[in-house]
């Protein structure tokens, strides 16, 4: 009990009166009249921990630091592949929405054709099919010769803007 | 009192072996109980990290497999992407035939959340059924009812987004053909299950199918696809398409023209055949009737073959300029040279005698292009006569009778020829075949024949298709093209081929005559052999073969019309118009320059 007991007076000592540390200074000097001091200890001052300690403590603090950095990264990657995913199914439903849209003119396009086809053989269409007589050749002019040595118009010196 | 016994740690393992010494050293019983309930504490968390261990190793080792199972079951779905077959395309790249995806809709009633009638009426105007007709059908059974088949895919995105319970979208491929029975003669058709059947779509379904793989995917709990195992060509599908050789303005412009002559004559039926004679590819192949391929249950069995290529038939007087040919050829006629047509000649006691017989006569010495502009038989005779029979045997199976032409059609048949045996010994079987009968042929081979004389002595092969190109024309692949055998030499060639413009110019061709232009044919009047031997009395079949410019020629035209009715059903008034029309509207596409001037001049305004 004593063990026990011991350490608690003398601390709370120390934190009920700072200010008064040269009081706790005199008393460690002078025992206090309400303590033994038979049965005052001294605090046992702890030795440093030996050299293989300090840096086992100082690998657990980096382990942590890193343990922590990582686990956010690891937080971070995966939401980037869940956004990536989701990304690809996005486009993914574009490309064949493009894939049915161009289907679709596609076909389209090519029915219009026929149905304009159809009704251009038909009776009562204004459309004549086109004949060799619509047709005009021309038989192309024959190279000209220009006049050898023929020098362009001297340049005249552009006419500036007369202002604006 | 007293240190420690162990040397002194950190300070919280310091204070825990403190405490836990001053409980084992106290000697009163409630640090024991205190102690004992630690111990208590410590067993149960110990127990149940055990039991947790347990649990885990039951999980993941023993039940492993099943869990496995349910999960993929949930969250794997097959995917199949949509891969259809390969488009044709002819000769401009307009489409001749493509795949739509289309949707059948089931109904599992069993399923439903909303009652029945709300989902009839919600179906009611996408279905373009009455809402009471869905009902009936939805009351017909629990499940797996077909509401609609071939729904196109802007409905069935429309039922998608009503997110109905109970809906079932099955996605099929479907073959569209735009251009309707303008192109079925040459790409035929597929049939349900996208199977070709006839035409290119039969004999280069190699070429147009394409291999499709399910593939499975992943899912994520709101359905979305995720691309973990993807393959690796999944998303690129390539964009190859079959191209032909037709043109479609061709192919209109001689399917207008062969309606209009069957409807006139009340023919049978009718095909028009346009080659061109660089390479032999075909720029129209179309016969009347014809069947629109969207609807092929509709047509009637026998059009879905396309008789140019299956049906034999006697080639008649459009014979007659290879038989020239081969005469000239084989050095026994002169192209100058003389024969006495005598209008009737008995062989083997058999008559022979001129169309013309009865009311003409006998026309006397005609030279060999006058026998040509007359298609005088007599005089035909009297040319094969200067042959030796074998050589003259050897010379058809030289220019291919017997033997198919090797078109990339499907269900070509061989023409037929009697044997060396029997035809060298028969002198009636050597002079019918100079004048067209007694043998036979189809009407794609008359064009490849005709091929010959144009093609300065090549003999081409007909096809058409020109292979396979991606979306910017790139070729991809090609058809084999082996050199073309050289049959004639080009004089005679260019000697035929002047007397078959004699034809047109004045003899029995003079329908097919376009001003400014220099065209070469020959007309063909036939009758048909009939199944019990020997020819029927009225049936005939008409046809007529263009060849045009003469001066280089580019194009055969070859019109059969297979038994017209009336008096003046002949090849020069039932196919001969087609043959004109034809080659006029090759003149405007490929814009042909007259050979020579057309002999109406229009008034030029003086300068």
């Amino acid at each position: 009990m004593s063990a026990a007991l011991n350490p608690s007076p003398a601390k709370r000592n120390r934190s009920r009166l700072p200010a008064s540390n040269q009081n706790s200074q005199r008393s460690s000097r002078r025992p206090l009249q309400s303590v033994n001091p038979a049965t005052v200890r001294r605090l046992p001052a702890p030795d440093a921990p030996p050299r293989w300690l300090r840096s086992l403590v100082r690998v657990q603090q980096a382990s942590l630091i890193a343990t922590f950095t990582l686990a956010g990264s690891v937080l971070v990657v995966y939401g980037w592949t869940v956004y990536a995913q989701q990304l690809w199914g996005k486009e993914y439903q574009k490309l064949e929405h493009l894939r049915r849209d161009e289907r679709q003119m596609t076909t389209n396009g090519e029915i219009l054709k026929n149905k304009i086809a159809d009704q251009a053989v038909r009776p009562g269409t204004t459309l004549v099919p086109q004949t060799p007589d619509s047709l005009i050749f021309l038989k192309p002019a024959p190279a000209r010769n220009l006049a050898p040595g023929a020098s362009p118009a001297p340049q005249a010196p552009p006419i500036a803007p007369l202002g604006y | 009192m007293g240190s420690p016994s162990y040397p002194p740690r950190s300070k919280r393992f310091r204070r825990l072996a403190a405490v836990v010494k001053s409980l084992r050293q106290m000697p009163i019983p409630q640090a024991k109980s205190t102690y004992r309930r630690l111990l208590l504490v410590w067993a149960i968390l110990v127990t149940g990290s055990v039991l947790l261990t347990l649990n885990l190793v039951r999980l993941q080792v023993v039940q492993s497999p099943d869990l496995l199972k349910q999960a993929r079951s949930q969250q794997m779905t097959y995917l199949r992407p949509f891969i259809p077959r390969r488009p044709i395309v002819d000769h401009n790249g307009n489409m001749l035939a493509i795949d739509h995806p289309v949707y059948t809709l089931y109904a599992h009633p069993n399923a439903f959340k909303l009652p029945k009638p709300a989902v009839a009426e919600k179906l009611a105007p996408i279905l373009g059924q009455s809402a009471a007709d869905i009902n009936r059908k939805l009351d017909s059974a629990e499940s797996g009812i077909r509401l609609e088949y071939s729904l196109a895919e802007n409905a069935a995105a429309r039922i998608r987004d009503l997110q109905l319970d109970g809906l079932d979208l099955n996605q099929q491929q479907q073959r569209l053909y735009p251009q309707q029975n303008l192109t079925a003669d040459v790409v035929g058709y597929v049939d349900v299950d996208q199977v070709g059947q006839a035409g290119v779509e039969y004999s280069h379904k190699n070429l147009l199918e394409r291999s499709v793989k399910s593939v499975r995917l992943s899912r994520t709990g709101m359905g979305a696809v995720m691309p973990d195992q993807v393959p690796s060509g999944f998303l690129h599908i390539d964009d190859l398409q079959l191209q032909l050789t037709i043109d479609s303005r061709v192919q209109r412009a001689a399917q207008v023209a062969v309606q209009q002559q069957v409807k006139k004559y009340a023919a049978k039926r009718g095909v028009v055949l346009v080659m061109d004679v660089q390479d032999g590819s075909l720029r129209a192949l179309v016969g009347d009737p014809s069947y629109d391929p969207n609807e092929y249950y509709k047509a009637k069995l026998e059009q879905f073959k396309n008789w140019a290529l299956t049906d034999l038939y006697e080639p008649g007087s459009t014979f007659k300029p290879l038989n020239v040919a081969i005469a000239l050829e084989s050095g026994a006629v002169k192209p100058d040279q003389v024969f006495n047509d005598e209008g009737e000649i008995y062989i083997d006691g058999w008559p022979i005698q001129n169309f013309d017989y009865s009311y003409v006569g006998g026309r006397g010495p005609i030279s060999v292009t006058q026998i040509l502009e007359h298609s005088s038989n007599v005089g035909m005779v009297h040319i094969v006569q200067q042959m030796k029979p074998d050589v003259y045997y050897s010379w058809l199976q030289k220019i291919g009778l017997g033997q198919i032409t090797g078109s990339d059609f499907p269900f070509e048949a061989a023409g037929q020829l009697k044997d060396h045996k029997t035809f060298v010994e028969s002198p009636v079987d050597i002079a019918t075949t100079a004048f067209g009968q007694g043998f036979s042929l189809t009407a794609i081979q008359l064009l490849q024949l005709h091929g010959i004389l144009a093609s300065g002595g090549k003999l081409l092969t007909p096809h058409v298709v020109q292979g396979l190109y991606d979306s910017s024309g790139q070729p991809y692949w090609q058809p084999q093209q082996s050199t073309p055998k050289q049959i004639f030499s080009l004089t005679t060639t260019q000697t035929v081929l002047k007397m078959m413009e004699a034809v047109v110019l004045r003899g029995s061709g003079k329908g097919a005559q376009v001003p400014g232009y220099r065209i070469g044919g020959k007309t063909g009047t036939a009758q048909k052999a009939s199944s019990s031997g020997g020819y029927q009395a009225n049936a005939k079949i008409t046809s007529f073969v263009g060849i045009f410019p003469i001066e280089a020629p580019r194009y055969v035209v070859v019109a059969v019309i297979d038994e017209p009715k009336g008096e003046d059903a002949f090849g020069s008034t039932v196919a001969a118009p087609i043959v004109k029309s034809v080659i006029e509207t090759l003149i405007t596409i490929d814009k042909i320059p007259p050979s020579q001037p057309i002999s109406a001049p229009t008034p030029t305004p003086s300068p």
